[in-house]
């Protein structure tokens, strides 16, 4: 039996085509250990100039000057505000790392077809899966902050490169979560 | 219905997907590398102070274009100071250099004029003045204030190393003739801390003017001088009033020596006068032994031939006193022999020209060095270099460094020596003999004048008035008989009356002879008398 990854119907095994919607049947994505590998590389590469290059320049009170993440963070902890600063490593640092991590774990772990706990992995994956549309909060600040402070010279905010490396990161770590077969663990688990 | 037949594709080992990542690395690393290539070069300036200077907004200007921003600003570790770490332009690595200058431009008010008034609104920026050196260098000293002499002006900079540099400030006018040719840049004091340390910069095109025989002296102030043609008052222009200045001249005829190099040292007088008693830098130095007192001889006194200035009392040994021994006694004095003074250029050839006339002179000649007296009246003493016929033979020597003159004692030095001689040959003369003899004169004269006494109180003396008298009594008798009334009066009497009446008739005699000297001879024809009758 091979279920359709439109529909979800049921079909035999011999189909090659869903009986209800036409979508062409697999029993196991193409590839997908190498999609999720490559895609979750370039989540990592881009990953490196998000928190190098300055997120934002600020413009306050004539004085501009660009700010990085850990730049920022750097900042909001010496100015005392240490419970946003901790938002902001974990919504930032922390999760995009875990999330990389756990990718990589599960990659190599089907690599190697060697898969101790197919459950804690299964969970581990839709974790990841779950938290990938929440780890853009850096972004959606840079851009609520673009768009609502505009007042010229006393302060403004313009995007930086790292905004769009960062975006970046998010959307292809999401795909790579999408692209990976969660039926390969299960596959390795039963030999 | 045709079977359908599978058509098999070997599944491809290697998924195109691998692109990405590399797709991915290749345009990261792009942007990355423009990030940082657009960035252009950081530098850390280390200032005294950040007064004035804020991260973020300072901006960092080369002749006022906006070339970067400050980003920090740091203290130093060991508190002395703060270190600015500003972000430049791209491109602007060739500014950057061991030359480059940073400077804070503040608002500025000094005698000279109020300077970075744009500053009070804009706040203080970092001016930088590119260097041509080459060499990059990212840490950098900033200077406390702006160099004064603005930078890309060309000139030369001059150390002036002198007494007192009262009065003088950073940006205080060089003048010369009265008229500002550049300006002072720091004061400060020589390494030894012994002298002030001046450095000023003086423009193009008057760092023509100077050369190696230029004297600067100290135009600060005013100048007041009483002499007896009155009271002086000299002053410079009123910023120097205010703020100092230095002045300089170049003695006519030294012109057109060799130009002065950059940071060439100077001597900074302390007045005009001063700088102008002085005015040539080279001199052959000698010293002068003096066996006499120097009383009246100062430092600065001039030394003359026949009355021409040709040098100057340079300094006079007082520090030798100490290792005199009572054979070796005389004082040194030194003098310098300045070639400028006497028309030759102030150069090293003249020196070693004037040493070697000076020896062959001293040999050959019998040139003396003296101490003579200026001015009777301040008892100011001169050293006169002159030639003298002593019949000694003398040679240029050594004392210590210097060469030595031989001295000779003249003027009123000799006349000192005269007397004295006389003195001392009066001293010898047997004055006690002579009086004994003097006395023994006078004793035997009293005994002559006794004796004279003695006789004149004889009785023989006593009768002499007697005999005196009666020799007279018999003298007024024989005048007596020749008195008026006697008969020798008479018959003289009758003697001259007879004489009388023949002489009136020789008288007749000699007239009628007179008209007619025939009349000898002839008979005399007399005229009739003329009578008085009127014409008809």
């Amino acid at each position: 039996m091979v279920g359709c990854m439109t529909c979800h119907k049921l079909n035999d095994a011999a189909c090659t085509n869903c009986s209800r919607c036409g979508r062409t049947l697999i029993s196991r994505t193409h590839n997908a250990l190498q999609r999720t590998y490559a895609l979750t590389l370039v989540a990592s590469i881009l990953y490196i100039p998000a928190n190098v290059l300055p997120i934002t320049y600020t413009v306050y009170l004539g004085s501009s000057g660009p700010s990085t993440i850990f730049g920022g963070v750097v900042t909001l902890w010496q100015m005392g505000s240490i419970g946003i600063a901790l938002v902001i490593v974990i919504a930032s640092v922390f999760v995009p790392v875990a999330k990389l991590g756990i990718m990589f774990y599960l990659c190599e772990m089907v690599r190697q077809g060697n898969v101790r706990n197919p459950h804690q992995a299964a969970r581990l994956y839709r974790l990841t899966e779950f938290i990938g549309r929440w780890s853009m909060i850096d972004v959606f600040v840079v851009a609520i902050l673009v768009a609502l402070v505009k007042l010229g010279n006393i302060i403004s905010f313009y995007p930086g490169p790292a905004a769009l490396s960062f975006a970046g990161v998010v959307i292809v770590t999401m795909i790579a979560a999408e692209q990976f077969d969660p039926r390969l663990l299960w596959d390795i688990s039963k030999e | 219905m045709d079977e359908l037949t599978a058509e098999i594709k070997p599944i491809r080992k290697i998924s195109m997907i691998w692109l990405l990542p590399v797709l991915v690395a290749i345009i990261g690393s792009w942007v990355m590398f423009q990030y940082y290539s657009s960035q252009g070069p950081l530098v850390e300036i280390s200032l005294t102070t950040a007064e004035g200077l804020e991260a973020g907004r300072t901006r960092v200007r080369a002749l006022s274009v906006d070339i970067g921003v400050v980003e920090d600003i740091q203290l130093e570790e060991n508190l002395e100071g703060v270190r600015v770490t500003a972000r430049l332009s791209p491109d602007t690595q060739h500014l950057l250099d061991a030359q480059t200058q940073f400077w804070v431009v503040r608002p500025r008010i000094s005698a000279d004029g109020v300077s970075g008034l744009g500053t009070l609104l804009s706040g203080a920026y970092i001016e930088l003045y590119p260097g041509k050196s080459g060499t990059f260098k990212r840490r950098f000293r900033g200077l406390d204030q702006a160099p004064n002499a603005r930078p890309g002006v060309a000139g030369v900079r001059v150390q002036l190393q002198g007494g007192s540099a009262a009065s003088l400030t950073a940006g205080a006018p060089v003048l010369y003739k009265g008229l500002k040719v550049g300006q002072v840049e720091s004061v400060g004091l020589s390494d030894d801390f012994e002298e002030s340390l001046v450095w000023a910069f003086v423009e193009r095109p008057f760092d023509q003017l100077l050369n190696r025989s230029t004297r600067f002296w100290n135009a600060s102030g005013i100048d007041i001088s009483a002499t007896a043609n009155g009271v002086q008052i000299n002053t410079q222009s009123l910023a120097s009033l205010v703020a100092g200045g230095i002045s300089f001249s170049t003695p006519e005829n030294q012109a057109g020596l060799e130009p002065v190099e950059p940071g060439q040292r100077f001597r900074l007088y302390g007045t005009q006068r001063e700088a102008e008693e002085q005015p040539y830098e080279l001199a052959a130095s000698y010293v002068l032994q003096f066996h006499r007192s120097i009383r009246g001889l100062s430092v600065g006194a001039p030394v003359e031939y026949r009355g021409i200035r040709i040098g100057t009392v340079e300094a006079i040994l007082v520090g030798e006193l100490a290792e005199l021994t009572p054979t070796q006694h005389a004082v040194p004095v030194v003098i310098r022999i300045e070639p400028g003074r006497v028309g030759l250029p102030d150069s090293q050839e003249s020196v070693a020209r004037v040493r070697d006339m000076i020896e062959a002179a001293v040999r050959e000649h019998g040139m003396r060095a003296s101490l003579q007296s200026g001015s009777l009246l301040t008892g100011e003493q001169l050293v006169a270099v002159d030639y003298y016929d002593t019949g000694e033979v003398a040679v240029v020597g050594r004392y210590q460094q210097y060469d030595t003159l031989p001295t000779v004692d003249s003027g009123l030095e000799r006349i000192e020596k005269q007397v004295s001689e006389l003195l001392s040959k009066f001293n010898s003369l047997p004055l006690q003999e002579t009086v004994a003899e003097g006395r023994q004169s006078l004793a035997s004269l009293t005994a002559t004048l006794d004796s004279l006494n003695a006789l004149l109180g004889s009785e023989a003396t006593g009768r002499v008035p007697q005999q005196l008298v009666q020799t007279l009594q018999s003298i007024e008798a024989a005048a007596d008989t020749y008195g008026a009334g006697s008969d020798i009066e008479r018959e003289v009497g009758r003697v001259l009356q007879q004489l009388d009446a023949t002489l009136r008739e020789y008288q007749a005699l000699a007239n009628t002879l007179e008209e007619q000297p025939s009349a000898l001879i002839l008979p005399v024809n007399r005229a009739n008398d003329p009578q008085p009758k009127a014409n008809p």
